[in-house]
């Protein structure tokens, strides 16, 4: 800016009498002095003038009418629920978050066992198995961390015996004033377990059914407080019987895939199982699970050491008396369904028990001095599956 | 328009205005705490008061009768909604004027979207058309005849001034028509007010070259 500019900014400055007194001063010593910055003076003011002369242009009369009518119409409500909306999003996609956050996490733990159902009607199951059961005190971290009202769990066992395991587990169901029952009885008994409202319904009850010639699968309703204790007592089980603590499994060591994995997450009262990743193969939960059941976890599954064959076990028929089909599956990975390498197929057999469970929101009945104003507990649907292979 | 509107409202009420510690029209102060009560008769009391100024400083300013009336309901509207923020640390007018001009500001920037007419486009009133520079030029102009020398310098002028930059149009439209001083003009826009003197300076030599024939 030029020295003459500087000063014709001072002129419009100063007919604003937006100058300091000293200011407008020396403007007025420069006036005096310069006639031509006087000339410029009185351009700016006349400018000034005109534009100050232009007429005040008022404002429609209906202009505050219309304002009220924009606000009474619209802002507040909208604005009030826009916010509303952006809140429920964002909780929406927190749930969202978290729930994508424990998929992945399930998925990253990798469990290995599937979890199955089967009703004591059921036809038939399908299940992929590997040989060596995970360690107990996995299986009982993973039971009581993962019992919410609605939950599946599938905790297999290894035994040496199966009957001397028979005797044991039916001395602890026996001790837990849990009583054998038909399948009658039994259906009726899970079917009621999702049904919150009914009072009057079986409970502590048990069905053994064999289903093979090593295989015993015992299914029980119980409440939520009698499954802590025979996952204790289940495991004390597998302890005495000194399973080999073997370390979990991983990728590598299961044959290059994911491993045999499944998070099997079943339709409340659908028994439905969604299939997750790559897998196709969904073993178990071919019978609908109880209304209100959600199967939720699996647990984990050591390596083998001398088997690495996945199998499948087959087919059940629906009686008792039909013998499954079974259809190997040992040259795929059921994952990946690419060809595996098998390892020496393990000339002992093995045993296993298959610990499932349904729960659902029940409360316990009257006999267990349950007042209305205690929390609901919930009674449990166990299927306790023995497999003797008789190591 | 909404968003950018508020942030500078809630980032520059309070800060220069700190400094003059102005205090709030005893008048406005009643009607505003009304309004906060949920008095809606308040509120039409507040508009009434200043529509007309806010309209005519936008009219000066767009050049569009139906694009003024659209920005000055905007603006109420928006100052409704955000009287949480007008923290009475300025005049509650120089506040709406914020609003006013930054909407103006940012809708003139949407150019494309909004329709600026051309001064000498037709507007249907009625049964009659009125070319839209006279319509500014004089509104009260009852009877053209009456002053027709006046209403041609009026609608000159109201052209020469969008002829030159917005930026500077604005500042001659606070200071001249709304005789705002530097600093209440550079509250309003949130600038300095030495960039308001040099604007104000720069835009008064353009309207003067403008109009040099009526300098004579």
């Amino acid at each position: 800016m030029d020295e003459k500019e500087k000063i014709t900014e001072l002129l419009s400055a100063y007919i604003d009498g937006e100058l300091s007194s000293e200011q407008a001063r020396a403007v007025e010593d420069l006036l005096q002095r310069q006639p031509e910055l006087a000339k410029e003076l009185e351009s700016l003011r006349k400018v000034r003038q005109l534009i100050r002369d232009l007429p005040r242009v008022s404002a429609p009369d209906d202009l505050a009418q219309k304002v009220l009518a924009r606000v009474k119409r619209k802002p507040r409500v909208r604005l009030v629920s826009i916010k509303r909306f952006g809140q429920l999003a964002a909780a929406a996609g927190i749930i969202l978050l978290i729930g994508i956050g424990i998929i992945i996490t399930q998925l990253t733990h990798k469990p290995t066992r599937t979890a199955g159902y089967k009703s004591p009607s059921a036809s038939e199951e399908k299940t992929l198995r590997r040989s060596t059961p995970a360690p107990s005190n996995l299986l009982a971290s993973a039971a009581m961390t993962s019992t919410p009202a609605k939950a599946v769990m599938n905790i297999p066992i290894n035994t040496v015996n199966l009957t001397l395991t028979q005797k044991q587990i039916e001395s602890i169901l026996t001790r837990n004033n849990i009583k054998p029952a038909d399948s009658a009885k039994m259906t009726v008994a899970i079917k009621k377990a999702s049904k919150p409202d009914r009072k009057s319904q079986p409970i502590n009850i048990f069905k053994r059914t064999q289903i093979k010639p090593n295989q015993i699968r015992y299914e029980v309703v119980i409440t939520r407080k009698q499954l802590k204790h025979i996952i204790d007592e289940l495991n004390a089980i597998r302890a005495s019987q000194n399973v080999a603590q073997v370390p979990l499994i991983t990728p590598k060591e299961s044959g290059g895939g994911r491993g045999l994995e499944k998070i099997a997450l079943a339709e409340p009262g659908r028994g439905k199982t969604k299939k997750l990743g790559k897998e196709r193969e969904i073993a178990a939960l071919s019978q609908p699970a109880p209304a209100g059941a959600e199967k939720i976890e699996i647990a984990k599954v050591p390596t083998p050491e001398v088997d690495r064959t996945w199998t499948r076990k087959g087919e059940i028929a629906k009686s008792a008396s039909t013998k499954r089909q079974i259809r190997p599956l040992e040259k795929l990975h059921p994952l990946s369904r690419k060809p595996i390498v098998t390892a020496a197929t393990p000339k002992e057999s093995k045993s296993r028990h298959s610990f499932i469970a349904y729960s659902s929101n029940k409360a316990e009945p009257s006999s267990r001095k349950t007042t209305t104003t205690q929390p609901q507990l919930a009674q449990i649907v166990v299927i306790l599956t023995a497999v003797n292979t008789g190591r | 328009v909404s968003k950018e509107a508020s942030n500078t409202l809630a980032e520059n009420d309070g800060t220069r205005e700190d400094k003059g510690k102005l205090l709030l029209d005893a008048e406005d102060a009643e009607l505003l705490e009304r309004c906060r009560k949920g008095q809606l008769e308040a509120f039409g009391a507040i508009v009434k008061k200043y529509q007309d100024r806010i309209f005519n400083a936008i009219l000066r300013i767009c050049g569009n009768h139906d694009d003024a009336e659209e920005l000055t309901q905007e603006t109420f509207v928006k100052a409704l909604e955000n009287l949480k923020s007008f923290r009475q640390a300025s005049q509650f007018y120089t506040w709406l004027f914020r609003i006013a001009m930054n909407l103006t500001i940012t809708k003139r920037r949407r150019a494309t979207r909004l329709h600026f007419s051309r001064l000498d486009s037709e507007r249907t009133d009625g049964e009659q058309t009125y070319r839209l520079g006279e319509i500014i030029a004089d509104q009260h102009q009852k009877n053209p005849h009456e002053n027709v020398v006046k209403a041609d310098i009026n609608r000159r002028v109201q052209e020469a001034l969008m002829k030159i930059d917005e930026q500077f149009r604005i500042v001659v439209v606070l200071c001249d028509i709304e005789q705002m001083g530097y600093e209440e003009i550079s509250r309003v826009l949130n600038l300095p007010v030495g960039t308001v003197k040099s604007r104000l300076h720069r835009a008064r030599n353009l309207l003067k070259n403008e109009l040099s024939d009526l300098m004579e």
